[in-house]
């Protein structure tokens, strides 16, 4: 696109003052730092008009829709909607993933389990390398023989592993999931070597995976097979797959907002 | 009369509900790291980039309504006097001014000279993003606040100081579900206050 074909773009897209600026200095350094960020008019590149206009929305109306769409199912009904839980103390990462595995244990019922957790796993493997295959063996697991759900597993030394998930499917297909959660706390490198053989243990057939969740989304040089994951990814896809009455099922509500609360 | 403010759509949808809110509020929590983004898809980060822009511009205009709010109160009085109040210089507001303290205090602040003084003259929004003035005179000799604590205000100021500032008194012009605002009554309120002043630290009345 020439540079006067970007001037009368901007002239349509309602920056006239940009595009008089642009008039009377077309140099490269003089457009780029009238133009925001996601603009870059360079010599060699050729902008469609399409990445143009999207990159000059109109942001009185694109507030709504960035948020909204970001969130993906931002109502009251989020738990994100709570006020801050008044409880007068914040909860320790050792209270919050105890609370995570009762909610998914679901002893009130245990297809109420399973769905849970299926929620859960989707929002917590979703864009990892292995999702593919985790895909089919966490939508199976309301046929699973068996789902063990266990918070602070005690493997070795007194380490344990903050959330431990494993399921077998019929036909003996094992899957295990650990779980290394961390708000304010660092990950020391001896945890997780540890935490791994416990998985490779409880997985059969070698399907595990090793999630190191955190507030900032740091991985640990030296255990490359841990995939990070920030609490706010997990926490706002986990949102959006949740059906509407599973949104206002209030303890389970609450754990989420204080989640939220952590971040 | 009138004299009217719009409340920009962004600010419009922020006070809308507490899920539009707290979920802005959390976009702009996010501290600018390299693995913010770990294990988030392409798509994923680019509606994050989108929402982290749309949080932004809530915050550039929550900067700006502030800004208009208390140059056409404040500033308007301050307009009509003749050298007896200067603004500080502009250093000596440090980071007050930028767009994260005037949304995290959520107030706008101006400081200026007055006597041998300091006069701070301040728009803010309440909890329920009311918006309101205050303001308090610090003595430069006895370090006290006795000029403006001590001043007799019409009923739309709440009679007592708190903390040494006096302020509105609440509710006054609710922004929620509101396309504009006539802050009309806050310009009257702040020419009372500037009068009083005037007169009660012996500087006459300088406005017209």
């Amino acid at each position: 696109m020439s540079a006067t074909s970007i001037v009368q773009l901007l002239d349509s897209a309602a920056l006239s003052w940009v595009a008089e600026l642009g008039r009377n200095s077309m140099s490269k350094v003089v457009r780029k730092s009238l133009l925001p960020v996601s603009i870059r008019l360079q010599n060699s590149q050729r902008m469609s008009a399409a990445h143009l206009s999207r990159s000059l929305p109109n942001l009185e109306i694109n507030v709504a829709s960035a948020i909204r769409s970001y969130f993906g199912c931002l109502s009251d009904e989020h738990a994100i909607s709570l006020p801050r839980c008044p409880l007068g103390f914040s909860p320790t990462e050792s209270q919050l993933t105890t609370a995570i595995a009762h909610v998914l244990k679901a002893d009130e019922s245990v297809d109420i389990s399973k769905r849970r957790t299926q929620r859960f796993l989707q929002a917590l493997l979703k864009g990892a390398c292995y999702q593919d295959a985790y895909a089919s063996a966490i939508e199976a697991i309301d046929k699973a023989v068996s789902l063990n759900i266990e918070s602070e597993k005690t493997v070795s030394k007194g380490r344990r592993i903050d959330l431990l998930i494993d399921w077998e499917l019929p036909g003996g297909a094992g899957f295990a999931v650990a779980i290394e959660a961390k708000f304010e706390h660092k990950v020391t490198s001896g945890q997780l070597p540890a935490y791994r053989q416990e998985v490779c243990n409880r997985a059969k057939n070698g399907h595990w995976a090793l999630i190191l969740l955190t507030v900032t989304g740091e991985s640990n040089r030296r255990n490359k097979d841990w995939t990070a994951l920030t609490w706010r990814t997990l926490l706002t896809r986990w949102e959006c797959l949740l059906e509407p009455d599973e949104r206002i099922q209030h303890h389970f509500t609450l754990l989420r907002k204080l989640l939220w609360d952590k971040l | 009369m009138t004299q009217t403010i719009a409340i920009s759509d962004t600010l419009q949808f922020y006070v809308a509900s507490n899920a539009n809110a707290n979920a802005v509020d959390s976009i702009l929590s996010i501290k600018e790291q390299s693995s913010y983004t770990s294990g988030m898809t392409w798509e994923e980060i680019q509606s994050l980039n989108d929402a982290r822009m749309a949080a932004f511009k809530v915050q550039v205009d929550y900067w700006e309504l502030l800004h208009h709010v208390w140059e056409s109160t404040w500033g308007s009085v301050l307009s009509e006097l003749s050298g007896k109040v200067s603004e500080v210089d502009m250093s000596a507001y440090g980071n007050d001014r930028s767009l994260k303290a005037t949304w995290d205090n959520g107030s706008l602040t101006k400081q200026f000279v007055l006597r041998d003084g300091a006069l701070y003259l301040r728009v803010y929004t309440g909890d329920d993003f009311d918006l309101a003035l205050a303001f308090y005179f610090e003595d430069g000799e006895d370090q006290n606040y006795d000029l403006s604590n001590s001043l007799k205000l019409s009923a739309d100021w709440k009679p007592d100081a708190e903390d040494d500032e006096r302020v509105t008194r609440g509710k006054l012009l609710p922004l929620k579900k509101q396309i504009e605002v006539d802050i009309l009554p806050l310009q009257r309120l702040a020419k009372e206050a500037i009068e009083k002043l005037l007169m009660q630290a012996g500087l006459g009345s300088m406005v017209g």
